[in-house]
C-alpha cells in the first residue's frame, strides 16, 4: 500500500522522517519495544517489528524482514537487538547485498529503547551525522545512577 | 589436535550460543564447512563479524573443508567444526573426515521439514543422513545449548 494510505489507516502523527523503521529481534522483544515506545511518544509512523520465532530458519526470517522493509523504495533503518545474533546477521546480509544499489538500508545493533525513541522522534534522514546521533543517544542512555548523583551534588 | 566439537546449526554463528560452546569445549577457532557460505562473500563477512572477538573464523566449501580438517588434526590448534546441515556431516565422513560425535543444535522448521525435538526439524534427506552417520559409528546427539542435556537422535527418530 502507499505511504499515504498507511498513514491514514494508522492515524500516525505526521512525520518528516524520510525512512522506515524496522525493529528486529529474538522473540517478542521488537514488538514489545515498539509498543513501549508508542506508550512514551505516541503512535510511531512507518515502523514495523519483526520477531524471530524459536523454530524459524534464517531464510524464513530473511523473508519476513524483506517483507517488512517494503518495496516502495523508501530508505530503511533496521534496528536489531544483539550484535552477532540471527536477526542481526540476517539484517546485515540484506544490508550488505544492497550496497551499491539505489536501496538505502542501514542496520544498527544493540538497540535500546532510547535509540528507538531517538529514531522515531528526532531523526530525519539516514545520513552519517544522523546515525552518529543515534549511536550517541543509545550510549547516553546507559548510566550508572549513583556515581552520577554523587558528582552532581558536590 | 582432533576436533573439539562438530556441530550442525542452520544459523551458524549467532548470539552467545557459539561463545558458550567454544568455552565449553576449549576450542580456539571456528571452521565452517558450507558450499553456499563459501561462495557468498557477504555471508562470510557477516559471520566473521558475528564471531566472538579474537576467535578466527575459517570458511570452506566441502572439498577444501575436508582437506583443512585433515591438516588441523596434526596441528596444535583446537577447532570447532560448524555446518548448516547433517548432510554436510555425512559428506565429510564420506571424504574421510573422522568424528565420533555430531552435535545437532539448530535446524529450523519449514515446508518439508518434520519436527524432531524442541525447535529441531529435519527433511527426509537429513533424517537419512543422520541414520547413515549412526550406522557409520558417529553418535548423533541433539543439544541446542551446552547446558542442555543431550538427546540421542535414535531416541527421537520415529520411522
Amino acid at each position: 500500500m502507499s505511504w499515504e494510505s498507511w498513514r491514514e489507516q494508522n492515524g500516525a502523527m505526521a512525520t518528516t522522517r524520510a525512512f522506515r523503521i524496522v525493529v528486529a529481534s529474538h522473540g517478542d522483544l521488537a514488538r514489545a519495544m515498539l509498543d513501549s515506545a508508542v506508550m512514551i511518544c505516541g503512535p510511531v509512523a512507518d515502523a514495523v517489528a519483526v520477531d524471530l520465532q524459536p523454530e524459524q530458519s534464517p531464510e524464513a526470517y530473511g523473508q519476513a524482514l524483506r517483507s517488512a522493509m517494503g518495496d516502495d523504495g523508501r530508505p530503511v533503518l533496521i534496528l536489531t537487538d544483539l550484535l552477532g545474533g540471527t536477526p542481526h546477521n540476517v539484517a546485515s546480509l540484506i544490508c550488505l547485498e544492497s550496497r551499491g544499489t539505489v536501496l538505502s538500508i542501514v542496520c544498527v545493533s544493540g538497540t535500546n529503547l532510547g535509540m528507538l525513541l531517538e529514531a522515531a522522534t528526532s531523526m530525519e534522514s539516514l545520513d552519517a551525522d544522523s546515525i552518529a546521533g543515534l549511536e550517541a543517544a543509545g550510549r547516553a542512555s546507559i548510566v550508572d545512577v549513583m556515581p552520577r548523583v554523587d558528582r552532581s551534588s558536590v | 589436535m582432533p576436533l573439539k566439537l562438530v556441530r550442525v546449526d542452520d544459523r551458524l554463528i549467532h548470539g552467545q550460543v557459539v561463545a558458550v560452546w567454544l568455552r565449553a569445549v576449549g576450542a580456539d577457532r571456528i571452521v565452517i564447512v558450507d558450499d553456499k557460505t563459501a561462495q557468498n562473500e557477504f555471508l562470510r563477512d557477516v559471520l566473521v563479524l558475528a564471531a566472538p572477538q579474537g576467535t578466527p573464523v575459517e570458511v570452506y566449501g566441502l572439498t577444501e573443508g575436508a582437506a583443512r580438517v585433515a591438516e588441523l588434526a596434526s596441528s596444535p590448534t583446537s577447532a570447532f567444526l560448524l555446518m548448516r546441515t547433517p548432510v554436510t556431516a555425512l559428506r565429510l565422513r564420506e571424504l574421510g573426515v573422522q568424528f565420533d560425535m555430531l552435535n545437532v543444535g539448530g535446524l529450523g522448521a519449514g515446508p518439508g521439514r518434520r519436527p524432531l525435538y524442541k525447535n529441531i526439524s529435519a527433511t527426509d534427506e537429513e533424517l537419512a543422513a543422520m541414520r547413515t552417520l549412526e550406522e557409520m559409528g558417529t553418535k548423533v546427539e541433539l543439544r541446542i545449548v551446552a547446558d542442555d542435556h543431550g538427546v540421542p537422535f535414535a531416541s527421537v527418530d520415529k520411522r
